[in-house]
């Protein structure tokens, strides 16, 4: 089935009001107590909330946009995805013609199930077009999703399933000690089954927050903490020591990812398990930057980052390799390998959806402490291109014949 | 979709895994004491399971391994018929189940033990002669009778075909770092299993001294567990798989991306299990392996039961279509035979 052209629609939506302002609020500011010298989001421990910047909102509103993107095949499947949303029309044309004169000639003529061989050539197009990881990611899941279209099966079960269902955790917040435990109280009572923190108050103030968080939720609850690197080496073993006792499940991002000698010594130092490589992920080079880190075993557990699903899986079986873990990758790669212990989740419960609204890509559902997967061999409808391209206020082609 | 039942034919070497629908999963390659130990150790995890649960049948899989003491090659024939299955399942070549990277598979030739230098010259000639990407000797002539051989056959092929050697783990470290000076000055492509493949302090040596790449791991066990550990240990330059040496397909795939993700090659090993169908599609869906190795032009095998045998044809294997591994089987001779 080959791919035969790129189209890309940009349709109007409903108008709104554009605004802009700080993602994550709070400010960057020395770790309690300041003595490290170093560098943290206050909002991890409640600090300087009025240094919070103010955010821009228009008079009116206007149009809206979004384009999708189509990979056209000569089959009666095509690969499709959101490409991009916004307020101008005339942004998103601009970004549909950079990937149409960038990635679209790496794609048109390729079987859409020759997946590595698109993502190899993805890959090496990140050295010589610098385009970043991001098209690798979005062009190999829509593969995929293709795939699981054709097939009528979900992604997870075409990888060869591990599994049906993994244990799933909740992150919780809260700018007090106070906060976190009663967030902690709540997962628990939604059924999660543990719980992370994102806390940056330094040791002695993380040290106080993991007895209060233990103290509260009982022995067996399982806990995670996620400092996300800030800590020196001597304050990630205190704070490493004092979670072994509290029956941490594991440590998130202590140091640096880019100190490979510290977390080393960390590894060795340790009975926790250590979580690394969300940032290093988050830049792009992976799975090629694991393999150092498990070879002078300066990981437990390796943070799964956009590189698409065959790039997720090469990682997890890197890792297996090494009896190592992964984590946080996507959900259909949990299910399919054995090396991802958690689900993590931001977005708390997912009821199971009613099996009429189920297709064969799958639903995700966190219910009863579990992530997973609800499907049935149907394929949901094609989009209506017809009505796209009707509706569309510009469609892009390459080629354009 | 379950399994309901194994099946053996012989003298076959079929193995088949049936289910409640129409598709069945194939593999040859099963002699009668293999199809005894699967009969043994994995009827009762496979019937009754979902065929798409690979990943979770393949862990079964190494806890069988492990506590029945299963034969080495014994696992992976049965994860090969559940990948046939699944491409089925998927209306898919294996190949593009796994993620297909090309069709056309350049081969380089096997050759075999002489006696003489010139007959590996010969075996050479023939190979560059016809078509084949390049030219591997098993030659057990010792160390310095192989960098006689070594010469003679760079001089006969000239510089631009490649040339391998194969030891089968016949020298000791000094003969090997001796015999590999002279691969490096004759260009060869790789030194294949110098040293045992246990001998990971010994092959990191040779890694570190020679230029030429180090090739191990064929018949190393462990799966890609211990694979790992050798490439740590940066005591392979190219690591080897195949069925049922290594396991699978699910074995040689993790093997791959291990070594992948350290920039390495993994070069399939012979033409394996399935009269080269699993080979073929394992590299079809790789980037890191350079050749499909064979042993003369024609046929690889499987008559009469197969109808659609893979053929080397100018120094190359296509990638069967599929769906599955694409194998066509002739039920009247393997019938024949049943046992």
């Amino acid at each position: 089935m080959k791919i035969e052209q790129i189209a890309i629609y940009i349709t109007e939506g409903a108008p709104a009001r554009r605004e802009v302002g700080h993602r994550h609020g709070g400010s960057i500011d020395k770790i309690p107590p300041g003595l490290s010298g170093r560098f943290t989001h206050t909002s991890g421990y409640g600090g300087t909330p009025e240094l919070t910047p103010p955010a821009y909102v228009a008079d009116e509103e206007t149009p809206t946009y979004s384009a999708t993107l189509r990979l056209v095949t000569d089959g009666d499947l095509d690969a499709h995805t959101g490409f991009g949303g916004g307020f101008s029309a005339e942004e998103l044309l601009w970004k549909g013609r950079e990937f149409a004169a960038v990635i679209a000639p790496l794609l048109v003529g390729v079987d859409a199930f020759d997946r590595e061989y698109v993502w190899q050539r993805l890959w090496y197009a990140q050295r010589f077009f610098y385009t970043g990881r991001q098209a690798l990611d979005m062009v190999d899941r829509m593969l995929w999703d293709l795939a699981s279209r054709w097939a009528k099966m979900p992604i997870y079960k075409l990888l060869g399933a591990a599994r049906e269902r993994v244990p799933a955790y909740r992150n919780i917040g809260g700018a007090s000690i106070d906060a976190l435990v009663a967030d902690a109280l709540k997962s628990k009572e939604q059924g999660f089954q543990g719980c992370k923190d994102h806390s940056y108050r330094g040791v002695q103030g993380n040290i106080e927050m993991a007895r209060a968080l233990r103290d509260a939720v009982g022995e067996e609850y399982l806990l995670l903490h996620d400092p996300v690197e800030s800590y020196t080496y001597p304050e990630a073993v205190r704070i490493g020591r004092e979670l072994e006792r509290l029956n941490y499940t594991w440590i998130e991002e202590p140091l640096q990812d880019y100190d490979i000698m510290g977390l080393r010594k960390l590894c060795a130092s340790l009975d926790l398990p250590v979580l690394t490589l969300e940032w290093i992920g988050a830049i792009g080079g992976q799975p090629f930057n694991t393999a150092p880190y498990l070879a002078l075993q300066a990981a437990d557990i390796v943070r799964q980052r956009g590189i698409g699903i065959s790039g997720q899986i090469k990682q997890a079986q890197l890792a297996e390799s090494f009896g190592a873990q992964v984590h946080g990758g996507d959900p259909q790669v949990i299910l399919a390998v054995a090396n991802d212990p958690l689900y993590e989740t931001v977005r708390g419960l997912a009821p199971r959806p009613a099996d009429a609204q189920l297709d064969c890509r799958g639903t995700l559902v966190v219910e009863d402490g579990f992530m997973s997967i609800a499907w049935k061999p149907q394929r949901p409808p094609e989009p209506d291109w017809d009505a796209m391209e009707r509706d569309a206020v510009s469609v892009l082609r390459w080629p354009e014949a | 979709m379950k399994i309901t039942d194994l099946r053996f034919h012989q003298p076959a070497g079929l193995l088949r895994i049936v289910t409640d629908s129409e598709l069945e999963g194939w593999c040859f390659g099963v002699g009668a004491d293999t199809a005894h130990a699967i009969e043994a150790a994995f009827r009762e995890v496979l019937v009754g399971a979902d065929p798409l649960d690979r990943e979770r049948l393949w862990h079964e899989g190494m806890r069988l391994d492990r506590y029945k003491y299963l034969a080495h090659g014994v696992r992976g024939l049965v994860d090969v018929a559940l990948w046939d299955l699944c491409g089925k399942a998927a209306e898919l070549p294996v190949y593009r189940l796994i993620g297909g990277y090309r069709d056309h598979l350049p081969c380089y030739m096997s050759g075999h033990h002489h006696d003489t230098t010139e007959a590996y010259v010969e075996e050479a000639l023939r190979a560059r002669d016809q078509g084949f990407a390049g030219y591997k000797d098993h030659c057990h002539l010792g160390a310095d009778g192989m960098a006689g051989v070594a010469r003679a056959c760079r001089e006969a092929v000239g510089e631009d075909f490649h040339l391998m050697h194969d030891a089968v783990a016949q020298y000791i470290l000094v003969d090997a770092l001796r015999l590999g000076r002279v691969l490096d000055e004759t260009g060869y492509y790789w030194f294949e299993e110098p040293l045992k493949d246990c001998d990971i302090m010994g092959l990191k040596q040779l890694c570190d001294a020679l230029d030429l790449p180090i090739a191990a791991t064929e018949y190393l066990p462990g799966t890609a567990h211990a694979t790992s550990q050798v490439l740590a240990q940066g005591a392979a330059d190219i690591v080897r798989a195949s069925v049922p040496w290594r396991g699978g397909i699910t074995d040689m795939l993790k093997i791959a991306r291990l070594a992948e993700s350290f920039d390495v090659a993994c070069e399939i090993t012979s033409v394996g299990t399935s009269f080269g169908f699993v080979h073929a599609h394992v590299i079809g869906a790789l980037r890191n392996c350079t050749f499909f190795e064979g042993w003369k032009p024609g046929s690889l095998g499987g008559e009469p039961y197969l109808t659609n045998p893979i053929h080397i044809v100018d120094g190359h294997v296509e990638v069967p279509q599929g769906p599955g591994l694409g194998m066509q089987l002739n039920w009247a001779a393997i019938e024949a035979g049943v046992s």
